[in-house]
């Protein structure tokens, strides 16, 4: 409605009308509507009015270049210079209408009487090196921007003489510039630091070396420290700047803040402990309030970095009284019961997890049960895993009952509560997972195996060379033809995934037990990558073909062309 | 030979008369019209559509079915340009081990086939004898550099390696088809000299170039490869098939258009380029561009403003966006459309040090095989020259789009449809489709 309006009220303004804000709103909406050509007669008017007019200016030269006739403009521009000779706006202006209608030899001119009126400004050497670098010509544009650093003297166009240099990649000169540019104004320290986290990986070391041996004052640190984020190595850049913070609270605490803040777009173990550092020092910085913060902050960064310890010591203090935590705390003590349960304290786990129960949302509670019921299980508590999960009858809930039944060997029930649990209970692994036990257990037919509970609590454990025997002694109970090869070969995976020598007897039983049946694949696949890794290349290729050929349905059929391929040489060997 | 000459050649031959002295191209011997391979035994089909389950490894087990002296058969534009084989036991049991879909078809089959393949835009070609190939690249080359390496180990195609000293020694006259990737004819290393100063890589590189121009008695580098170029230009005139990627296309043609003309950075050999360079350049020795402007900033990674995408010049590079095949007539020609098979039209783009051809630096015979719709550029461009052809592919790695020095390979097993590679391959199967008199 508001658009319509003001197309009826542009249509209806006559041409002679010398309103310049009503001129100035009609041109808008012309040249918003495609029409150039109008809209610059109204931008022009504009001008009649007020020479110097900047919007009108740039309106004027936006839509005489749409309409082709940007000749037109100079007058206009010149007429505004001599009004205000004094604006690099305008100045700026006239260099690119000059530049864009490829009058070069002008430009030239216009730029030395812009420097004629103001010599002892950058403007005029930034304006043109712009020009020249869109053209991209960057090394005469970095000739003209030293032209005017040594006539203008100081730290001018310092700056721009970086850019131009990351331009054309050359980060050793950059780096220099950037150094000398943050010297004359702290100012540019992040802009610096930011622009080198670009730097290529073959010139990193170089750079490093110019910031940290050739210049080494805490500038050039802090600056490094700055990159090396950017380039993915957060802990030597934590070194670095914790060892050089600004001497002034408030740079210092800000410098870190910062820091903080770029870690947090790293994604891995190193960078979220490195945050969970810059948090704890920011909280010596800070008190109160903003101290507490902080702390929760680094508890939550330490957390997801594993670092359970230090969670713990950030957590120490403020989680004493769950009632009187600020806000936050809670999130933070979550992160922490969960670590402290798969860390394999469940009952300290447990202690904090009633201790807060009250102020964790519903959602955390059943989360941090889940986690619970884990650790009990992995201890082979089952009956208190059981009592943590509680009446949870969601499907992730489900599912861990079904490891729990499994784990006591009551291979009927796991099948049975996988299958309630579904396949979207937990992260596809884990869903892959289940339905792979589920298809063991189910070989082995039988209700009830109390050795392989014992082996999958063992594998659980992260015990694998005890789960191998183990899954040995229960193949041992089970018949050839039902569950037995398939027991020695899962058994000969996981010692072929340890590096157990006794991967190639499992494997090699397996095939004896059924060489026929459904395990058979994984025992010729697992041979086969046995006999490849020790260089046995014409056995590793006799099998996979064979395990090709032979199990066209297999599942393995693509896992074993992909090592064929590897054995052929036809792809990368990594 | 121009695309009519290679049909009225097939034409003539169909008739009986002597097409080849007439054209004055490529001497054909097709020995009949339609060369239909007959049905002695149960056949396969393998399908190049989206039914099949590895594209790239299907070209393999064709090549090798020819490789046996068995006969196979490229159906152009019939189900995005699938093969007839024999279904003889070897073959099955390679496309098993491939992981490549194969449909066996009755005799009935086949005459169904035939026939709708006569009423539509499609095409039979008779793949006869199976291509020596030959890939030029420094001995220290790893396989994983080049995409028409991986195309050809990944898809179990054999090839041989030469390089400057086999070349100059006339060994290429042992091959009906050479590929050339990222070589820098301007002999400049890939203008990486001051960019990658000091790194092992580059070390190696100049010390083994410097090494051969020395032992062949050449003054420096960039006259090694000119003089390497001349020696490519003379196979394709014979006879050759050229098919060349990335770098490789413009500064070969460079390298042939600056004899007598200083287009080497002083760094290469000890003189700057001649300001005038771009002036003196011969275009009429070249095979596919003309009136190209040299780069004359030896920091700058560009050769020319032949590339339309300036991948390492700040001022110029262009986004990357996609490239479309041209649908070519499969019974009037046949080249462009065996060069253009695909199960797919639109193709996403991928740079490479050349990424791809400005259309105002094609000379006017070149034919345009893919392009950018509404971009001043094209991708993909063939060409005949004397009695060869040349195939220029712009860009580095098709499933590497921002391919940087240092980047892991490409495992081609993660990517067995990949449209860019197949198009690789066509080129490879290409030569095994026409016969020619041997090369001098």
């Amino acid at each position: 409605m508001l658009g319509a309006t003001i197309a009826l009220v542009v249509l209806a303004t006559p041409l002679r009308a010398q309103d310049p804000a009503a001129d100035l709103a009609a041109a808008t909406e012309l040249e918003r509507q495609g029409r150039a050509q109008e809209a610059a007669e109204r931008f022009a008017r504009v001008l009649d009015a007020s020479p110097a007019h900047v919007v009108a200016l740039f309106g004027l030269e936006r839509t005489l270049q749409a309409s082709g006739g940007l000749e037109r403009f100079l007058p206009y521009v010149e007429r505004a210079i001599e009004e205000k000779p004094e604006d690099p706006g305008i100045r700026g202006l006239q260099l690119r209408a000059l530049g864009a209608l490829g009058r070069d030899d002008d430009v030239r001119r216009a730029v030395d009487r812009w420097i004629a009126f103001a010599p002892r400004t950058p403007d005029p050497y930034r304006e043109w090196a712009f020009l020249i670098a869109q053209r991209g010509d960057l090394a005469g544009a970095r000739d003209v921007l030293e032209r005017g650093r040594a006539a203008v003297g100081g730290g001018a166009l310092v700056p721009e003489l970086a850019q131009i240099s990351v331009a054309v990649g050359d980060w050793v000169e950059a780096t220099r510039y950037w150094y000398a540019a943050a010297q004359s104004d702290t100012n540019f320290a992040p802009a610096a630091g930011m622009s080198l986290a670009q730097t290529r990986p073959e010139q990193q070391a170089g750079v490093l070396h110019i910031l940290l041996g050739e210049f080494g004052d805490a500038l050039a640190r802090r600056i490094a420290a700055d990159a090396l984020v950017g380039w993915g190595r957060p802990g030597e850049g934590w070194t670095l700047l914790d060892a050089n913070l600004p001497g002034s609270p408030r740079e210092a605490e800000a410098a870190v803040r910062r820091f903080a803040e770029r870690v947090r777009l790293l994604r891995s173990p190193e960078a979220s402990r490195v945050r969970g550092y810059a948090f704890e020092r920011l909280a010596s910085l800070t008190t109160g309030a903003s101290a507490q913060r902080a702390r929760i902050e680094a508890a939550r960064a330490f957390a997801a970095a594993g670092d359970r310890p230090a969670a713990e010591r950030m957590l120490a203090d403020i989680a004493k009284d769950p009632t009187s935590a600020p806000p936050g705390t809670a999130e933070a003590m979550a992160e922490l019961i969960a670590l402290l349960a798969d860390a394999g304290r469940p009952a300290d786990a447990e202690r904090r997890y009633h201790e807060w129960e009250a102020r964790l949302s519903d959602g955390a509670r059943e989360d941090l049960r889940r986690h619970l019921a884990w650790a009990w299980a992995r201890t082979g508590e089952l009956d208190r895993a059981e009592s943590a999960i509680g009446d949870d009858s969601s499907v992730v809930a489900l599912a861990v009952k079904g490891w729990i039944a499994l784990f006591r060997g009551e291979l009927a029930s796991a099948v049975e509560l996988f299958r309630a649990a579904g396949p979207y209970a937990g992260t596809r692994d884990e869903a892959t997972d289940r339905t792979t036990v589920a298809a063991l257990a189910q070989r082995a037919n039988v209700e009830r195996a109390p050795e392989l509970g014992t082996a999958f609590l063992s594998l659980e454990r992260g015990d694998t060379a005890g789960a191998v025997s183990h899954f040995e002694q229960a193949a041992a109970t089970l018949p050839a033809d039902h569950g037995r090869s398939d027991m020695l070969a899962f058994a000969g995976r996981l010692a072929l995934d340890t590096k157990d020598q006794r991967a190639a007897r499992l494997f090699t039983l397996a095939l004896a037990s059924d060489s026929t049946g459904p395990a058979a694949p994984t025992a010729e696949l697992g041979l086969a990558e046995l006999a490849w890794r020790a260089g046995r290349v014409d056995e590793a290729r006799t099998r996979l073909e064979r395990l090709i050929l032979g199990y066209p349905e297999s599942a393995l059929v693509p896992q074993a062309r992909r090592l064929l391929d590897r054995v052929r040489g036809a792809i990368p060997n990594s | 030979m121009k695309r009519r000459d290679f049909v009225g050649a097939v034409g003539a031959l169909i008739l009986g008369g002597p097409a080849d002295r007439r054209a004055g191209g490529p001497v054909l011997r097709w020995s009949r019209r339609p060369p239909v391979r007959r049905s002695a035994g149960p056949t396969l089909l393998i399908p190049m559509d989206e039914a099949q389950s590895d594209h790239l490894k299907a070209y393999g087990v064709t090549y090798r079915v020819i490789k046996r002296g068995g006969s196979a058969e490229w159906l152009l534009n019939y189900r995005g340009g699938s093969f007839l084989v024999p279904a003889d036991p070897t073959t099955q049991r390679e496309a098993a081990l491939a992981g490549v879909r194969m449909v066996p078809v009755s005799d009935a089959q086949v005459v169904d086939l035939r026939g709708a393949i006569a009423a539509a835009n499609m095409d039979v070609v008779p793949l006869e004898k199976a291509p020596e190939i030959a890939v030029y690249v420094p001995p220290n080359a790893a396989p994983w550099d080049d995409a028409v390496t991986m195309a050809l180990q990944y898809a179990g195609i054999e090839f041989a390696r030469v390089w400057d000293p086999e070349v100059l020694r006339g060994d290429l006259t042992r091959y009906d088809w050479l590929h050339l990737h990222h070589e820098d004819f301007t002999g400049q290393y890939s203008k990486f000299f001051l960019s990658y100063a000091g790194t092992p890589w580059l070390a190696d590189m100049v010390r083994r170039n410097e090494e051969v121009a020395r032992t062949l008695r050449f003054s420096d580098v960039p006259a090694l490869k000119k003089a390497v170029a001349r020696r490519i230009r003379g196979y394709v005139e014979n006879g050759g098939f050229l098919f060349a990627m990335c770098s490789a296309t413009e500064t070969l043609e460079l390298a042939l258009a600056a004899e007598g003309v200083d287009i080497a950075a002083s760094y290469a050999d000890g003189t700057p380029v001649d300001p005038q360079a771009s002036a003196k350049l011969h275009w009429d020795r070249t095979m596919a561009f003309t009136d190209a402007q040299v780069e004359l900033s030896p920091a700058l990674a560009s050769f020319s403003d032949i590339d339309g995408h300036q991948v390492n010049h700040p001022g110029k590079r262009q986004a990357l966006g996609s490239y479309t095949l041209f649908a070519f007539s499969a019974k009037i020609d046949p080249v462009p459309s065996m060069l253009c098979q695909c199960h797919a039209e639109v193709l996403p783009d991928f740079y490479g040090l050349t990424t791809s051809f400005r259309r105002d630096r094609l000379k006017p015979s070149v034919t345009v095989l893919a392009d950018e719709p509404g971009a001043p550029w094209v991708k993909y461009i063939h060409g005949d020259f004397g009695k060869g052809t040349w195939t220029f592919f712009g860009g580095h790695d098709p499933e590497d789009p921002q391919h940087q020095i240092g980047d892991p390979p490409t495992d081609l097993s993660l990517h067995p449809h990949s449209p860019g590679y197949r198009l690789i391959l066509n080129n490879v199967l290409f030569p095994a489709a026409k016969k020619r008199e041997l090369k001098t």
